[in-house]
């Protein structure tokens, strides 16, 4: 294992990624076209934002694309007057072998305000050398002035057949064997993120060539599935202590409470419980997690799922 | 190409507003320019500093270095009063003028008894406030509202004629609408549409595709999964509105059950739990296995005019 999967598999073209139909047509329109307007990308994690966006910029810019092309980070420097000075720098001077230059902001929903009015002035100013290109995951986030003067593409969040054939693309060429059943749980437990599921598929199959649904769900949470299995049955059969002692088991080998939530939730999903009684589980489950995320005990929440499970 | 309209007043499509300032017009005229986004402040005054031959000066109230209102004033005065070498004069722009006002309200006052031109723009209300308007007086209060259809229509006429194109007249009423009285959105969207020649315009607006998704969530189709929490919530409160008129009794409290969860989810999704969500798209999702609706009715329909009513 030498290379991480997220780069091997990074799209290098538009042809290459996947699910995103619409947002890449147009893309693709503009980079032939060599007119590149200001731009907002939105859209969950993982869906491939930042891969369009530098792919736009290489097909767009010509071969020295990286002259022309800035990017910033929410990790580098957002201060106000860093971002300021960094665009001016860049802007300033007139772009080498192109007709533009290519700013990317990644992670833009996490500029304030003040730096939004900020970019809003240097859109205008800078207009004429510099495209902007934003990349947010909530679009509510950038104020109206920054929306209304870009072009919208959306990235929507990819669903099952597009991450079915990415997982059929990496396994061809890695070798591995996978069977419908994990790949549904591939799916499942990532949510279309795909840098997750790459990284998922690679840490699994550093372990094993045959990735499985067990394989799956065991690296996700290193929880023994028959447990939660036991689990759900003693609950559901009414029988809360003996549901309870199973429990007490996972979290005694030292298993986080999230593992355990997130290994419950993708049991209940795939399982063949009743949708009422499905649907009233997931509840039960989300408002624990709500609670832990807002500060309750694990344990104590833990239980208080089972315990009503076992009233029904 | 990325479009641009040129800065003359016969493309200023408010006839209203425009006779107003030019009936009003002279050496000292100051304004205060109030409206939303993209209705054609700027635009105004960049076509009035090209028709009286004046030099364009725009400063941002957010970044303006001087400290003080002495200081302040100053700039103002030394651009206004000053003309550059080919003798024209200067017009003063100033963008975000609420945060000017902020700093110094008295500022208003003292520029308002300036010799030159300045227009002042704004998004937010104060001048209307009767407490603020002493400091203002001497200055028009120009007001915009969002575009009409009419006047986007007539913009995107413009652009079509402009950049010798002409477009199917769907696709005009697609761009309009999609520009929710913004001219940016519009100018943006038909440049994109030139571009690419996709008519799917990606709406700036999370409340658009709304009502096709409550009607084949209550039809009982899968919804997809929203991306971000802002859409959920949105969606939730129609929907809060909607299964009551479809459903009976016992499936609308289970439903008006999962709605409450999915809110209070809601609430700290925004806090980066994106893994919250996954439970919420599952929630809204289950509502349409279990109770399916063979007709659903609504009642709410969009009503484009709330965005272009004055």
């Amino acid at each position: 294992m030498d290379t991480l999967w997220v780069d091997k598999y990074r799209p290098k073209s538009f042809d290459d990624v996947v699910g995103q139909e619409e947002a890449v047509r147009k893309l693709k329109a503009m980079a032939e076209t060599k007119t590149v307007q200001h731009l907002l990308f939105s859209g969950p994690p993982g869906v491939g934002k930042t891969t369009c966006a530098l792919i736009l910029a290489k097909e767009s810019l010509g071969e020295n694309w990286q002259d022309n092309f800035m990017q910033l980070n929410a990790s580098d420097d957002r201060k106000l007057i860093t971002i300021q000075t960094k665009v001016k720098e860049f802007s300033r001077s007139k772009p080498l072998n192109s007709s533009f230059k290519i700013i990317f902001l990644d992670e833009a929903d996490s500029l304030t305000t003040e730096a939004q009015q900020a970019l809003r002035r240097m859109m205008e100013d800078y207009g004429e050398n510099c495209r902007f290109i934003f990349s947010v995951n909530y679009q509510s986030n950038i104020i109206e002035a920054i929306q209304s003067r870009c072009v919208i593409i959306r990235f929507k969040s990819l669903d099952k057949s597009a991450v079915f054939s990415l997982i059929d693309k990496i396994s061809n060429s890695e070798n591995l064997e996978i069977d419908e059943e994990a790949k549904e749980a591939l799916f499942n437990s990532t949510m279309g993120d795909l840098r997750r599921l790459i990284n998922l598929m690679q840490s699994i199959a550093s372990v094993s060539k045959k990735i499985t649904a067990e394989l799956v769900y065991k690296s996700l949470s290193k929880i023994n599935l028959d447990k939660i299995d036991k689990i759900f049955k003693s609950a559901l059969s009414g029988d809360y202590l003996s549901s309870k002692k199973e429990l007490d088991d996972i979290i005694s080998q030292g298993v986080s409470p999230s593992e355990i939530i997130n290994a419950m939730y993708n049991y209940v999903i795939n399982s063949d419980i009743a949708v009422e009684k499905k649907i009233k589980i997931i509840e039960l489950i989300a408002e624990a997690d709500y609670r832990i995320i807002v500060g309750a005990t694990p344990l104590i929440q833990l239980n208080a799922i089972l315990a009503k499970i076992t009233e029904w | 190409m990325v479009i641009k309209i040129p800065y003359s007043l016969e493309f200023f499509v408010n006839k209203k507003v425009l006779d107003e300032v030019l009936s009003k017009f002279n050496d000292n005229f100051k304004a205060i320019l109030v409206g939303p986004n993209g209705v054609g402040k700027t635009f105004l005054a960049r076509a009035i500093a090209n028709k009286f031959n004046l030099n364009f000066i725009s400063l941002d109230a957010y970044f303006i270095e001087e400290e003080n209102r002495e200081e302040i004033l100053d700039k103002f005065k030394r651009i206004i009063s000053s003309k550059s070498l080919d003798g024209k004069r200067n017009l003063l722009h100033i963008t975000n003028a609420e945060k000017l006002f902020a700093v110094d309200p008295i500022i208003f006052q003292k520029v308002a008894t300036f010799e030159g031109i300045v227009f002042f723009e704004t998004n937010s209300d104060f001048v209307f406030f009767s407490k603020n308007k002493r400091y203002i007086e001497g200055i028009e209060v120009i007001r915009f509202f969002k575009l009409t259809f009419y006047e986007l229509r007539k913009i995107l006429n413009n652009l079509e004629k402009l950049n010798r194109v002409e477009i199917p007249e769907e696709i005009e009423e697609k761009i309009i609408l999609n520009a929710h009285g913004n001219a940016h959105s519009l100018i943006n969207d038909f440049n994109s549409f030139l571009i690419t020649h996709s008519y799917k315009f990606e709406s700036r607006n999370s409340e658009d595709n709304l009502f096709d998704s409550i009607r084949s969530l209550l039809e009982g189709k899968e919804l997809g999964y929203f991306l971000t929490a802002d859409e959920a919530h949105n969606f939730i409160i129609w929907l809060n509105e909607e299964l009551p008129l479809n459903m009976k009794s016992k499936a609308l409290i289970l439903a008006l059950d999962s709605l409450s969860y999915v809110d209070m989810l809601l609430t700290r999704v925004k806090e980066g739990n994106w893994h919250l969500l996954k439970y919420i798209n599952q929630l809204i999702n289950m509502i349409s296995y279990i109770h399916p609706v063979d007709k659903p009715k609504l009642t709410y329909k969009i009503n484009y005019n709330i965005y272009f009513s004055r």
